[in-house]
């Protein structure tokens, strides 16, 4: 037995006769970030959320072999591929959290932001709505939103996009998890927050000394918060490597074209379409 | 967002002037619907007083007449509207000529037993649609769904009273369980629990045979947005975060599928009215469908006339409920124009 | 939800063949694979020919008094038995079935091009237009309709031909409303706004442009509301409010209603043709519906 904190094996994923995940090894250890990168299609998104055992439910994708190992520091290992139900549930969002490419449509509409995230800690420790309410109060802070506790009363749709994702932040990072999977978190945001968003994880993460895999199509996310890169391609791992690595010296040609199509500092001198300005964040 | 003293407050100052919007747009519709109904009085063929007392009353040439000073009915005709309205307004929709009573006695001693058969049968409808209608959405392939999706195609393509007049032979006539019509049996005693149960039996099949009708619509419903919400975000979102299925599919999935059945549910108290008049036919239920009937037999007039305005209040008011309900249950729209 | 787990883009994968047809073409390919709405279909037509050429072929007088009063289907020679005043079932549900089909096409399309005419205007020009058109849909909305019909038939005289008046009025509020939002949909739609700014008359741009894109939602609609006309008509019927001289299924369940316990046939056949004639209208209409909304179809 490795001392992985995460330890994927030999996972594939079918959706009906179609094949998403081809045969995916990869591993995290705790504290470390870890960018899955790939075009969309290739197969990323679906390894993400099966990590979390979200695909049956929601889109009929089903495991058709391999496993998928969390070994938590003060317990068993435990084999996620092939965990009962209410086991999985205790592990969703307690050791291991998500958060999605689109905030405007991840938080329930209906409920205010207080009752999803107090219904979030609830859900796994035993404790009082109102020290919930006060642990939530606590998170909103930490994920740097202004006037937190006006915040906590309002509900998704008076808020920006930015600032839904950082409420889905607090959510995912509430019960200080071990491993924080990221789908994209930024792709949906203005180009401002884009940076804010990733950097609040970046802190956030060394502070509460959680593991990030960051699911990206971006090399400019993988650059800035990645310790380690898997680049997938067409349902398969094409290659991994430390960041260092696959940036100085890409193998496959996939990466190398992955990184040809980063656009340089300058890159746009001498051409005749301006760059349009990005919009700044309407909050408030 | 939210400067000033209290969101609260401000928050309940901006509903109260959504309601009273709803409220000037309520009695506009009232009044336009009270002139409409006098105006067909009038545009319809034959006298008016002669209308009035009804085709089978009976009456005599004098008795007419007297009908046409009474009512005014010999003035012109923007006066004869202006006294018809401004009675309504008052509830006085003049007297029936067979039951010689006046028409608002008559409909509201009839009131009652119709609310208490609709509103249950809107319960029955709406708590059994949804739970069907979630049901098959999250099992769509299931032999089960099959069978409910279709049940419900058939719910809804019988005729509601020939459903009924079915029930009765069954359950009344053939099986024997329960009372065929009327509201409480002649033998019931006095105690109100004695009595509460034999209503009770008495509405079991015009309840049933009027709610199932509607299940069937507000199954289908709930199933197709209990399936687009189930494909939504913020299902997966509360997956993630780790809560019981139960919580995730009657909590976050079922707050939101609800919606449109509850607007939908709101919308079509009219049609519930309009049911509830053929299946109170079938089973004597005393209510203003057992009225609407024994009007037509007799071209009793303006007993339609009073009733097709009072229920048109009723479906106006309910509407409101409706809006409002809706506006609880989703923030987006709370403040959103009528 | 991204699209790269979305089973609806690997199920158009396979309807590839289905692409290639024209729009009508593909609809009728996926109406075809469509069981329900197939059977539905068949269904439709063995009743439509029955109450066409039933009539000619059996007996085409249905108030005539044939046998003993109450004779049960299984003593005497009448297939369906007779009612309480001897008239023969069988005859009552062909030749009334013709009527009554006459009914709910004439009111259906009168619905229909009355919604048409107020919804389609609103939505198309808005604003004051809209308000004045959409006020008067809601007036004839929320009085509940079997009154207004009651109060119309009572006052006007209960005819066949004032039976299609009646329905109509009372269910055209709900084609309005579904035109005006498919005419205001239409109304942004990018083919409309170049026909506009080539200078296409308002007229031309409503009767070439729109309506024709308009047409799915509504022949939907059309079946729905021939559907209704039906129940409705036989709940007026039922009511009293039916045409005494003209044999309707709706006008024999009203009329033996009474003697249910004794003669159980007569109520139960014709509820039974009106049962199955809807349900097939209802299967064929939720069949147009998914062959234009294939997106739909999971549902």
């Amino acid at each position: 037995m490795s001392n992985h904190l995460l330890e994927v094996n030999n996972l594939s994923v079918s959706f009906g006769s179609f094949t998403a995940v081809d045969d995916v090894s990869f591993h995290l250890d705790a504290g470390e970030t870890l960018a899955i990168v790939g075009e969309s299609g290739s197969g990323k998104t679906v390894t993400a959320l099966s990590i979390m055992r979200l695909l049956e439910q929601s889109s009929r994708g089903r495991i058709t072999s391999g496993e998928i190992l969390l070994n938590p520091p003060n317990d068993t290992v435990m084999d996620l591929a092939d965990l009962p139900e209410e086991r999985l549930r205790q592990v969703r969002g307690n050791f291991v959290s998500m958060i999605f490419q689109e905030p405007l449509t991840a938080l329930n509409p209906v409920f205010s932001v207080q009752s999803q995230l107090i219904e979030a800690i609830r859900s796994h420790r035993p404790v009082a709505k109102e020290t919930a309410r006060e642990m939530a109060l606590e998170m909103m802070a930490k994920v740097r939103i202004p006037e937190p506790a006006e915040r906590l009363k309002q509900h998704p749709h008076e808020l920006s996009g930015g600032m839904r994702q950082r409420v889905m932040i607090a959510q995912a990072l509430a019960l200080n998890p071990q491993i924080l999977i990221a789908d994209e978190p930024t792709t949906a945001l203005d180009v401002t927050i884009q940076a804010q968003v990733l950097g609040l994880i970046k802190d956030l993460q060394e502070e509460m000394g959680s593991a990030v895999i960051m699911i990206t199509h971006d090399m400019g996310v993988v650059a800035q918060i990645a310790d380690r890169v898997v680049v997938m391609r067409n349902s398969k791992v094409v290659e991994t490597g430390a960041v260092e690595q696959i940036f100085g010296a890409p193998e496959h040609p996939y990466t190398k074209a992955l990184l040809a199509a980063v656009p340089k500092l300058g890159s746009m001198n001498h051409t005749d379409k301006p760059e349009k300005f990005p919009l700044v964040e309407q909050t408030t | 967002m939210t400067e000033g003293p209290s969101p609260r407050a401000k928050t309940l100052q901006r509903l109260g002037r959504m309601f009273v919007i709803r409220l000037g747009h309520a009695v506009f519709l009232l009044l336009a619907v009270t002139i409409f109904t006098f105006t067909l009085l009038h545009l319809a063929p034959g006298d008016a007083a002669q209308v009035w007392a009804g085709a089978q009353g009976g009456a005599s040439a004098e008795q007419i007449e007297q009908i046409r000073v009474e009512y005014g009915l010999d003035r012109p005709f923007p006066q004869q509207l202006a006294s018809y309205v401004g009675n309504a307004a008052t509830g006085d929709f003049g007297d029936s000529f067979f039951f010689r009573q006046p028409v608002s006695e008559l409909v509201l001693a009839r009131v009652w037993p119709t609310i208490l058969l609709v509103l249950t049968s809107l319960g029955i409808a709406i708590l059994g649609g949804v739970i069907l209608g979630v049901w098959t959405a999250r099992r769509p392939t299931a032999p089960s769904s099959h069978v409910i999706t279709a049940v419900a195609l058939f719910g809804f393509s019988a005729p509601i009273f020939w459903t009924g007049i079915m029930l009765l032979l069954i359950f009344s006539s053939w099986l024997n369980l329960l009372p065929s019509h009327g509201m409480n049996s002649v033998t019931v005693g006095d105690g109100f629990f004695e009595q509460a149960w034999d209503t009770f039996l008495h509405l079991i099949l015009p309840a049933s045979t009027l709610g199932f009708f509607y299940m069937a619509q507000y199954s289908r419903i709930s199933r197709v947005s209990m399936l687009e919400v189930l494909g939504s975000d913020y299902v997966r979102t509360a997956r993630a975060k780790g809560l019981k299925e139960r919580s995730v599919i009657w909590k976050h999935a079922l707050r939101n599928a609800v919606i449109p059945v509850v607007t939908i549910a709101g919308f079509q108290v009219g049609a519930l009215l309009s049911g509830g008049i053929l299946v109170e036919t079938v089973f004597e239920w005393p209510g203003m469908g057992r009225l609407a009937f024994e009007a037509v037999l007799r071209r009793d007039t303006p007993i339609l006339m009073g009733m097709l305005i009072i229920s048109t209040f009723i479906v106006i008011v309910a509407n409101l409920l409706t809006d409002v309900a809706y506006r609880v249950i989703d923030p987006r729209i709370r403040f959103a124009k009528p | 939800m991204s699209s790269e787990h979305d089973p609806a883009v690997l199920i158009d994968a396979v309807d590839e063949d289905a692409r290639a047809r024209s729009p009508l073409g593909e609809a009728w390919f996926m109406f075809r694979r469509n069981r329900a709405a197939l059977f539905g279909l068949i269904l439709l037509v063995a009743i439509f020919l029955l109450t066409i050429f039933g009539p000619m072929l059996y007996e085409n007088e249905p108030f005539r008094i044939v046998a003993r009063p109450r004779t049960s289907p299984s003593e005497g020679d009448l297939l369906l038995g007779s009612d309480y005043l001897g008239r023969d079932t069988l005859a009552g549900l062909l030749t009334g079935g013709r009527v009554t089909l006459l009914i709910a096409v004439f009111a259906g399309t009168m619905t229909v091009l009355i919604g048409l005419l107020i919804g389609g205007p609103a939505g198309y020009f808005g604003g004051r237009v809209e308000s004045v058109l959409m006020r008067l849909t809601e007036l004839f909305q929320v009085p509940p309709a079997i009154l207004l019909a009651m109060l119309v038939l009572v006052l006007w005289g209960p005819t066949v031909i004032n039976l299609v008046l009646a329905i109509s009025l009372v269910a055209w509020p709900q084609t309005a409303r579904l035109s005006r939002g498919e005419f205001l949909r239409l109304r942004n739609v990018e083919f409309v706004r170049a026909a506009k700014a080539a200078g296409a008359s308002d007229l031309r741009i409503l009767t070439r442009i729109i309506l024709p894109n308009a047409l799915p939602p509504l022949i939907v609609n059309a079946t729905l509301i021939i559907g209704g006309a039906i129940l409705f008509e036989a709940g007026l019927s039922f009511l009293g409010l039916g045409d005494p001289n003209v044999m309707t299924w709706g006008l024999m369940l009203g009329s033996s209603r009474p003697y249910v316990f004794d003669t159980w046939w007569a109520v139960t056949f014709p509820g039974l043709a009106i049962f199955f004639t809807v349900l097939a209208i209802s299967l064929v209409g939720d069949g147009i519906n998914d062959a234009f909304n294939p997106k739909l179809r999971e549902r």
